[in-house]
């Protein structure tokens, strides 16, 4: 089991708490007894000293036989040399007449007796009682003092728990927001009312967050920069092709034209490496207004039908969603258009592309369905990888769905890629953004 | 045509001369903004081609005291950022379009020439291309080598699809497009429209798009049969 700090607090607090407890119980039962022992004593040298000052004569002189109460006290007086006590509570009860003056504890008749012992002007007071009753007495006394400390045992092991529990909860619930951080949610962790001892914590991470804020941000700038930078010479470059081509003999149009299809590349790439820069960012805060997700389908579709028509390539929709999601319609754009520019891409001519829209728990799904020829298995966990490209013979940048993935993650969805099940050749790739809360529910439009 | 250039890269300015030179454009290229605002208030321009990242006076505030002074030159930006924001800010202090670099020049000049247009008025009185055409004076449509006068309601409707060539239209859209709001459209109406039209022109008029409508594609591959 892992050290819990929560955890020895609590059952080192409760040992000591049950120790203190135990340790009390034995000391006040012993004190309690002792004292109560006194007491009693005090009680036999009270009677024989009243009986001292004449009250002896109260005493019948033949008392009945046994009709004293065991656990009453026994008084005996003698007169000098007289064998025969003079008065006595229980005459029956032979104390021994030899004994010293003050407390005693003897054997009489078989019982341990205490005895108080008073030698007077010739007379002899003897008071007894039963040890065993004074025993009871004792240990009666003793145990009802220890009923507050059990009582009370429970509830301040219970309290102490309660205590330990609600100082760690402030803890848990950092641990919790520690747990969110990742690249796109660096926000520092709330330092107030947070304990003192937690706070050197609390610093150190907020300055690694902002560190690592910073270091992502510069890292995303300087693409975002080096993108923008490499714009101007390639427009420059591109201009320059494009005032040569008048001057292009036709023997070398085709030479001519590969040259600008490669500035195209260089284009597209750049294009891409700022898209990805940008869908890096984290969110900037603020209300984000909720997005029609199936006209940016139908716009999708729109953009690739040319082509698609031009390569008899049948594209369209099955099932359309009225729902709306709790992100841009720019990124959501982004990250649909994509997957069906993929889609078109891969297919060959005379091949099947649908689109699709479901809602699954808080999630919408746009799954675009081709029919090219699917990704290879093991390479399918590396498609979402920066400048992995699967399939090299189609033109690409590789960057395309890692905007995807960075697009649909910075909102709560994601991105997913996977062969076709139903047997046919193909990938089914998916993207699900959040819905947005005042989502109605409609049936769609056509 | 007396084109005002503002860019302060080198080749970019060269290259963009010639192209424009080769278009018989006559241009003033100056390389910063301060030049440019000078440049602006010192002579009329039919059009300016106007960078953003300009050193000294940035494009974006040439432009807001160009519009400022009330100079209603057309504008179009050219600029690497492409961040929507800064679109948005372009065109909302006054820019007319807006060119993201790297561009073709064939596409620069289209733009400069659809500037010219609008700036002119210039109403059009045909909608589509070479391969489909509406004649909105006429009502006639072209498509290949086929001419033919429309009904009113098959003009309506190849007028909403030409109007936005490219986009898909919805059975829903294209009813509230020719029926109006609220109005009881018996269910099969667009298809019968679409199916009269198809049967003048062709199958590969009216493009089908599974599940999502219909749309009308330009230079389509299909426009002949």
């Amino acid at each position: 089991m892992k050290p819990s700090l929560r955890n020895n607090l609590a059952i080192a607090l409760g040992l000591l708490v049950s120790a203190v407890a135990i340790a009390q119980g034995i000391s006040s039962y012993q004190l309690c007894r002792a004292g109560m022992s006194a007491l009693l004593d005090l009680r036999l040298e009270q009677v024989a000293v009243r009986m001292r000052n004449g009250l002896a004569e109260t005493i019948p002189a033949t008392p009945s036989r046994g009709s004293q109460p065991v656990r009453d006290i026994v008084i005996t007086i003698h007169k000098p040399g007289s064998e025969v006590p003079l008065r006595s509570t229980d005459p029956s009860l032979q104390l021994p007449q030899d004994a010293a003056g003050g407390f005693s504890s003897d054997m009489v008749a078989g019982e341990r007796w205490r005895i108080y012992t008073l030698r007077d002007a010739g007379m002899l007071i003897q008071i007894a009682q039963r040890s065993s009753v004074r025993d009871e007495l004792e240990r009666e006394t003793a145990l009802s003092t220890l009923w507050p400390t059990l009582v009370l045992l429970p509830l301040v092991l219970g309290a102490v728990l309660l205590i330990v529990r609600m100082s760690f909860r402030k803890m848990k619930q950092l641990g919790d927001e520690v747990q969110e951080i990742d690249a796109s949610h660096l926000k520092p962790l709330p330092s107030a009312g947070v304990p003192t001892e937690l706070l050197p914590f609390i610093d150190s991470i907020n300055r690694m967050i902002v560190r690592l804020a910073q270091s992502i941000e510069a890292e995303r700038k300087f693409i975002a920069d080096a993108a923008h930078e490499l714009r101007t010479p390639l427009t420059a470059l591109q201009l320059q092709a494009d005032n040569l081509q008048p001057h292009i003999v036709p023997g070398n149009q085709e030479r001519f034209n590969e040259l600008r299809s490669g500035i195209g590349r260089s284009s597209a790439l750049i294009a891409q490496l700022l898209r990805l820069a940008r869908a890096d960012a984290p969110l900037s805060g603020g209300t984000i207004e909720p997005t029609d997700v199936s006209r940016i389908v139908v716009e999708a579709v729109s953009d690739v039908l040319p082509i698609a028509a031009a390569r008899r390539i049948d594209i369209g929709a099955e099932e359309m969603v009225t729902d709306k999601v709790a992100a841009p319609g720019a990124d959501v754009s982004i990250a649909v258009k994509n997957l069906v520019s993929n889609a078109v891409r891969y297919t060959p001519d005379g091949g099947t592309i649908d689109l699709g829209m479901r809602t699954e728990g808080n999630l919408m799904w746009v799954e675009v369905t081709d029919t090219g020829p699917g990704i290879p298995q093991e390479l399918l966990p590396r498609v979402f990888d920066r400048f992995f490209r699967a399939n090299l013979d189609v033109e690409g940048t590789g960057l395309g769905l890692s905007i995807v993935k960075s697009i649909t993650q910075k909102y709560g969805g994601d991105a997913v890629i996977r062969n076709r099940g139903d047997g046919r050749s193909g990938v089914v790739a998916a993207v699900s953004f959040p819905l947005a809360e005042a989502s109605v529910r409609a049936p769609a439009p056509i | 045509m007396r084109v005002l250039l503002v860019e302060d890269d080198l080749q970019i300015g060269q290259s963009l001369m010639r192209a424009l030179k080769d278009a018989s454009y006559s241009v003033d290229w100056v390389r910063d903004g301060v030049a440019g605002r000078a440049a602006m208030d010192a002579a009329e321009y039919t059009v300016v081609l106007l960078d953003l990242g300009l050193p000294g006076l940035s494009g974006i505030e040439l432009l807001r005291s160009a519009r400022a002074g009330g100079n209603p030159v057309p504008v179009l930006i050219l600029t690497a950022r492409d961040d929507l924001d800064s679109r948005i800010e372009g065109l909302d202090i006054g820019a007319d379009d807006y060119l993201l670099k790297p561009f073709e020049v064939g596409e620069l000049l289209a733009r400069i020439r659809a500037v010219l247009r609008r700036k002119a008025g210039y109403a059009v009185s045909r909608l589509g291309d070479d391969t489909i055409s509406l004649n909105l004076d006429q009502r006639t449509l072209t498509f290949g080598d086929k001419v033919g006068v429309l009904s009113a309601r098959e003009f309506a409707l190849m007028h909403a699809l030409l109007e936005h060539p490219g986009t898909i239209f919805s059975r829903s859209q294209i009813e509230d497009k020719l029926y109006g709001w609220g109005k009881e459209v018996e269910s099969n109406a667009v298809d019968v429209l679409i199916h009269s039209v198809r049967k003048k022109f062709g199958q590969g008029v009216i493009r089908n798009v599974r599940g999502l409508g219909w749309t009308v594609i330009l230079g389509g591959p299909a426009a002949g049969d």
